[in-house]
């Protein structure tokens, strides 16, 4: 990786986030417990009549480069499931002036609609647990069908039975509109 | 090359002293900045679904807050210098969307659209239909990560920059043959366009000595560098910021090759080797701002980066516009969007007219400038225009 990519990663990494892993890693403390596959998605409020794919990221992350992959994965699935998805994009901060508005300048930039939430960095250990940013979950019947599939691995991720990607996976879901039982593999 | 801030500011040090070493301009707040100029959304809030047109007065716009209100146009001013030809939307389908487009000439109606969030190039015909898309997103011969460029080559090819992967890729004409994939020579290449006699001019910050240098011309076959020229001359406590700065326009019209840097307010006008031959300043509509010097420290926040370049003034854009005239394009940012101002000339220099508040221009063919619609919040709604005037 060449140097000024490594300092985009390192501004981007954002010391706030502990490192960690929200399905492998339950964690000891029942504080830092990311909701699991098959369990209730609280953390946010959803229709709940299609799947869903919430986008957890840090504020800061519209400010650099890190957050162009899974961008242009959100972008490809809004292009191909329309209002078939709802897409909501959770923006960790200190909710500071103008964060709504940075994020919401970066989704535009990047041809991305969603509902955007603000939650603070306590809120986010509370409803997240220690999951590194950025991280998608994606939720089917207000139920987390995928959780964790953090944006390194988002172009890789496979689902275990059916060999799909995660395009073709939430694809699926909105054509079938029902419980999804298919389990991801995705690197964690 | 220095604006009258910045000269009075930094009359006492405004010496060259090399940058030691090559890694000293990537400490800097950030070379993301020549992502995140080029990488300007429109006036927009992701939240509205409709378009809307946005015109407010530019002594509004010059403001660093803009709130949720959708300023970032002057439509007085655009119309009372333009007029609309017609309206030009893009196709998009499976295979193409336009997100960041960076715009180029693709010969006699065509347009050449590198999408460096999408990882490739689309080609369209004047009308907005999608004719054909080169390469896509990968790593492989003919695939690309970031494609900041692509411009039509002489022999009716197309030769794509793709700045992350330190890449050029030369498509041959038509759809037959393989795409020839090759190393850059410069690390973080921002253009390349055929010159002829197997010589391409490259754009892109390179140490030359002990200044950075912007444009270089390239020989293909021996892959070396012949000239490296428009060197980057700021003073030097401001070097390490200004260093971020890597955008550089050119355009080559026969022998001449007329450049901008993004700090410089000043047209550059150089031969085919470089060889300079008139810096012309500019009257910008608004000032270029104060570079932040050593008393700054470095600028590691990156609310702190953002809020140092929504001050400055930047040059990115410089367009033939039709025998008489050029036309430059700057730009100031506001947070992830962008206003953007527009500066004609003619040949000798003399300011003919400018103005704040523009839609941004993409390409200039002829008389017919291409802008983004500023009435439509979709990137692939643009506008085509002529100069009042100029039928």
């Amino acid at each position: 990786m060449r140097p000024g990519v490594v300092w985009l990663v390192a501004m981007i990494g954002w010391a706030g986030m502990p490192a960690g892993c929200s399905t492998g890693d339950r964690g000891s403390s029942p504080e830092l417990v990311a909701p699991g596959v098959g369990e209730p998605f609280t953390a946010v409020r959803l229709s709940g009549d299609r799947p869903s794919l919430v986008w957890v990221f840090a504020v800061e992350q519209c400010l650099g480069c890190g957050l162009g992959d899974p961008a242009r994965v959100v972008r490809g699935l809004q292009r191909s499931l329309g209002p078939g998805l709802e897409t909501v994009a959770v923006a960790v901060g200190d909710r500071r002036d103008g964060d709504r508005r940075i994020v919401s300048g970066f989704l535009a930039s990047q041809r991305i609609t969603a509902r955007v939430e603000l939650h603070s960095r306590e809120q986010h250990m509370r409803e997240f647990g220690a999951a590194p940013l950025s991280i998608f979950y994606v939720v089917n019947r207000n139920s987390v069908v995928e959780a964790g599939v953090t944006t390194d691995s988002v172009e890789t991720w496979q689902s275990a039975r059916g060999q799909l990607n995660l395009a073709e996976f939430i694809a699926r879901l909105a054509e079938q509109g029902v419980e999804q039982n298919e389990k991801g593999t995705g690197k964690m | 090359m220095h604006t009258t801030e910045t000269r009075r500011k930094h009359r006492r040090t405004d010496t060259i002293h090399g940058v030691p070493g090559g890694r000293r301009d990537f400490e800097t707040p950030g070379r993301f900045f020549v992502l995140l100029m080029c990488i300007i959304a429109p006036a927009c809030n992701a939240e509205a679904d409709e378009p809307r047109v946005s015109a407010r007065s530019p002594a509004d716009s010059a403001g660093a807050g803009r709130g949720n209100e959708p300023e970032l146009v002057d439509q007085d001013a655009f119309s009372g210098a333009f007029e609309v030809v017609r309206k030009l939307v893009l196709e998009e389908n499976d295979e193409a969307i336009t997100v960041l487009p960076m715009v180029s000439s693709g010969g006699p109606g065509r347009l050449l659209l590198a999408e460096p969030r999408e990882g490739q190039i689309n080609v369209y015909d004047t009308d907005g239909r999608l004719q054909r898309v080169l390469g896509r997103r990968g790593e492989g011969p003919g695939e690309f990560t970031v494609p900041i460029a692509a411009r039509l080559t002489r022999n009716g090819g197309v030769v794509v920059a793709d700045m992350m992967l330190s890449r050029l890729t030369f498509f041959p004409p038509g759809d037959e043959g393989e795409p020839e994939v090759v190393v850059s020579p410069l690390p973080l290449v921002l253009g390349a366009e055929d010159m002829g006699e197997g010589r391409y001019l490259l754009s892109g910050q390179l140490m030359s000595g002990t200044t950075p240098r912007l444009l270089h011309v390239w020989n293909r076959a021996t892959d070396e560098i012949e000239h490296s020229f428009l060197p980057m001359r700021v003073p030097e406590e401001s070097r390490a910021y200004a260093a971020s700065y890597t955008t550089v326009a050119a355009i080559l019209e026969d022998d001449t090759i007329w450049a901008v840097w993004a700090l410089s307010d000043t047209l550059y006008k150089f031969g085919r080797r470089g060889e300079r031959l008139t810096g012309i300043p500019l009257s910008l509509p608004r000032p270029m701002g104060v570079l932040p010097g050593a008393a700054t420290g470095a600028v590691t926040d990156p609310r702190a980066i953002q809020a140092a370049a929504d001050s400055l003034t930047q040059v990115n854009g410089v367009f033939v516009a039709g025998s008489e005239y050029l036309a430059i394009q700057s730009m100031q940012s506001r947070g992830l969007e962008a206003v953007w101002d527009l500066t004609i000339v003619d040949r000798r220099g003399t300011p003919v007219w400018k103005a704040a508040g523009m839609p941004r221009l993409f390409l200039v063919e002829g008389d017919l400038f291409y802008f983004d619609d500023p009435a439509s919040l979709l990137p692939n709604h643009w506008i085509v225009a002529r100069r009042k005037g100029e039928r």
